[in-house]
């Protein structure tokens, strides 16, 4: 019900017009004073005021302009007993509703006030809409602050999609950082996010979203790889989900598009880790059990050989049995020769590692091969003669060169082919695959070993290594082959890997660390004999004797163990060339007894010259010396004639240690 | 001449050892381990013994080591098919501790008593 005041300054007047409202249902207030007026407008939101202008103060206009600040929604009714165009006008545009003429009648009164009501409630119900549109407006501007905060954060791609479009509607997030394009490269068609799908993941990826597009499939949630514009490859967690017309509107297809290429290479060091580390275990274990095979091995085949030993004793030389035992004692042979084999893979054999060139033993194992291999086998090599020396045990490479030669020739015996071996001398960076971490980076030579046989079955590719493992046909193949060619490799603190060729065939990669020193430049005199092909090119060495047999048995000898050596017969000659070139020589061997010059004068003079230098002095008669006059002098060894090659290797390691 | 112990846990490793010695014209008594080798040491005198190393109960190590301390004059040949727990290298072990010879078996007829009549 609405609530109506009057204001006049005649009490009549009051009591008719209230009379007149009552009677239509409105709640009626009435007042002689304005400043009562404005009191009541403050207390009570009245929905129409009735007021007298009363002309000539302008009360009632007076009165209007305060209503109006402190009602707004409250209408006003100015009426006079002396009307004027001009208060009307005045009246009007100053805000009130209607200017009425006394004497009013009922019903001008009655249809101002209904009309006054309804003006009010419109005005009302408008500001209601307005203010709740415009807080809805507020609450949308929030919202999409929200979604675009969300976005500039959200560490995917969000995407949404018309099964039926050609191009998604939305694609968003951090697009650009995870795939190198912007987002609107694949909202407005330029990109197609399914083409940076690396080719392999690309038939399964397709597959999946046809399923969620076509709406017969609900979700998905598939990993697949991807190329950056950059032509990176990274990992992608794809979680979609069909929206089946929604609100009556189209169906849509959404979803999240993580870079998950982090976690991925985690997963996978992990996972290569524990295959390693279960590989090395399992590798280990073996090793044990080698060791005990061999061990129970060897004892079997010492009473087996033994026994055909003495058998051999009680038999007359043209009886039959003679050849039979001597086949029995050469497969008793044999067999230890494989114990050897086990043993190797066990690494309970003796290694001697050394520097050595790698090239080398190559070429030797070649030589070898040549002679061997059928003519529908063709053997190729590429072999860098500046390949650096490795530290490792020559009969250990020959072993590794030779088991990889034969499982390639292995491979390819029924097909024939071609046996590719490289050589070369390469750089192991901190990027290098996982089967190679083991591998500290720098320097390394490179053993390729190629054929293009049958390759080898994915399936099986995890143990190819693991001893007496083959594919190869009952009483063809040990099983050991590669398992020694690891176990060796390993020793020389190497790394290997294999892997099929994709023209067909299989490749083996050994490397090995190459030994990081200077090397000096390799040196002949008129004087020296040349000492062959040495296996190192370590330490120059002097060597003095007087007897040429010996200087070039030493010659022999040294240069097998890889030193680059001088020989002299005469100790004048021998102390000409130090004195020309005293840096030259790392260490000096000169015999004792001597025409000439003997071997304590030549020591002597070298000493005055370059005390440093490890002298190492050989007689047949060491009792007859003064042992400590001697090594007063500075001579650092004696060598007792005559000596073999491992002592004077191991009298030279020595002196040079 | 000479007498010798020999100590191997395998029964067909000491007959063919025993059969061995024998031929070559030595006095040759054969025992399963090396506890009864040092029983066998207390009673009788030998010049030498061919002790294997891996055996159960008193193993050769062992052995030698009590040889060693309580006859400091007796020769001693250590033969051994290698090692069963690992990479372990048994004869070197054995030089270390005083036998005066190592052989991997299977050791050969001609080289086993080449040894023999250098140490004696």
């Amino acid at each position: 019900m609405a609530h109506i005041l009057v204001v006049d300054d005649e009490e009549q007047i009051l009591s008719a017009i209230r009379g007149i409202l009552e009677r239509e249902g409105y709640q009626v207030q009435t007042t002689l004073d304005p400043t009562q007026a404005l009191q009541l407008c403050e207390a009570i939101q009245f929905d129409v005021v009735l007021a007298d202008i009363m002309y000539p103060e302008h009360i009632g206009l007076d009165l209007l302009s305060d209503l109006q600040l402190r009602s707004p929604d409250t209408k006003v009714i100015l009426f006079t007993g002396a009307p004027t165009a001009e208060t009307a006008i005045r009246a009007i545009r100053e805000g009130a509703f209607d200017y009425l003429s006394k004497p009013m009648s009922h019903d001008a009164v009655c249809r101002s006030v209904r009309r006054a009501i309804a003006s009010r409630n419109q005005s009302l119900e408008r500001r209601g809409l307005l203010e709740e549109a415009n807080q809805q407006t507020q609450a949308v501007h929030r919202y999409e602050q929200q979604i675009r905060l969300f976005i500039r954060h959200f560490q995917g791609i969000a995407y949404r999609a018309d099964p039926e479009a050609e191009t998604p509607e939305l694609f968003t997030g951090n697009v650009e950082e995870i795939c190198g394009y912007p987002g609107t490269a694949f909202t407005s068609g330029q990109v197609n996010w399914i083409d940076r799908v690396v080719d392999e993941d690309r038939d399964r990826v397709r597959e999946q979203s046809r399923d969620l597009y076509g709406g017969e499939v609900q979700e998905t949630n598939i990993e697949y790889r991807i190329q950056t514009r950059e032509g990176n490859i990274r990992w992608m967690r794809d979680i979609g989900q069909y929206c089946d017309s929604e609100e009556g509107g189209a169906c849509r297809v959404q979803g999240a598009i993580y870079d998950i290429t982090d976690r991925k290479r985690l997963d996978e060091e992990r996972e290569g880790l524990d295959r390693r580390l279960m590989h090395a275990q399992r590798l280990e274990a073996i090793g044990i059990l080698a060791g005990g095979i061999a061990h129970d091995f060897n004892n079997l085949l010492q009473i087996i050989l033994g026994n055909v030993d003495l058998a051999q004793d009680d038999i007359p030389p043209d009886s039959g049995a003679v050849p039979c035992l001597k086949e029995a004692t050469a497969a008793g042979e044999r067999a230890m020769g494989l114990v050897d084999q086990i043993l190797a893979f066990g690494r309970q054999s003796d290694s001697r590692p050394a520097p050595i060139k790698l090239q080398l033993i190559v070429k030797e194992t070649l030589k070898l091969l040549r002679s061997s291999m059928p003519p529908s086998i063709r053997l190729r090599s590429q072999i860098d003669p500046e390949c650096p020396e490795i530290l490792s045990d020559p009969a250990h490479l020959h072993q590794i060169v030779l088991n990889l030669c034969t499982n390639a020739h292995d491979a390819m015996a029924e097909h024939g082919g071609v046996l590719t071996l490289t050589l070369e001398p390469c750089v192991i960076g901190a990027d290098r695959p996982a089967e190679l971490e083991e591998l500290k980076p720098g320097r390394h030579v490179r053993l390729r070993v190629m054929d293009d046989g049958t390759g080898i079955d994915p399936h099986i590719r995890d143990k190819v290594f693991l001893p007496f493992f083959t594919t190869k046909g009952v009483g063809k193949g040990t099983g050991l082959g590669l398992s020694t060619v690891y176990g060796l490799v390993q020793e020389s603190k190497g790394g290997m890997t294999v892997a099929n060729r994709p023209e067909g065939g299989c490749v083996f990669e050994v490397y090995f660390p190459a030994i990081q020193h200077q090397r000096r430049p390799s040196y002949t005199s008129m004087d020296s004999i040349d000492s062959g092909d040495s296996m190192v090119e370590g330490e120059t060495l002097m060597f003095v004797d007087d007897e040429p047999l010996v200087t070039s048995m030493a010659a022999r000898w040294l240069g097998r163990l890889g030193y680059s050596t001088h020989v002299f017969t005469d100790g004048k000659q021998a102390l000409r060339a130090f004195e020309a070139d005293p840096d030259r020589y790392d260490v000096v061997i000169t015999d004792m007894a001597m025409p000439g010059m003997t071997g304590t004068e030549l020591a002597s003079q070298i000493l005055a010259i370059a005390p440093d230098t490890p002298i190492i002095l050989s007689s047949g008669a060491l009792e007859h010396l003064a042992v400590s006059k001697i090594h007063k002098l500075g001579v650092r060894e004696l060598l007792r004639k005559p000596y073999n090659l491992d002592t004077l290797a191991m009298t030279i390691r020595q002196v040079l240690q | 001449m000479a007498r010798i112990l020999v100590i191997d846990d395998e029964q067909q490793a000491r007959t063919l050892f025993f059969n061995l010695l024998e031929r070559a014209g030595h006095e040759a008594i054969a025992v399963g381990d090396g506890e009864e080798g040092l029983r066998l040491m207390k009673q009788q005198t030998f010049d030498l013994v061919i002790t294997d190393l891996v055996m159960p109960g008193k193993e050769g190590i062992e052995t030698i080591i009590d040889l060693r301390g309580q006859y400091p004059g007796v020769k001693i040949i250590a033969i051994s098919g290698g090692g069963r727990l690992g990479p372990k290298n048994y004869l070197e072990a054995a030089a270390g501790l005083g036998a005066d010879r190592t052989f991997a078996k299977p050791v050969k007829r001609d080289e086993l008593l080449a040894a023999i009549d250098e140490l004696l």
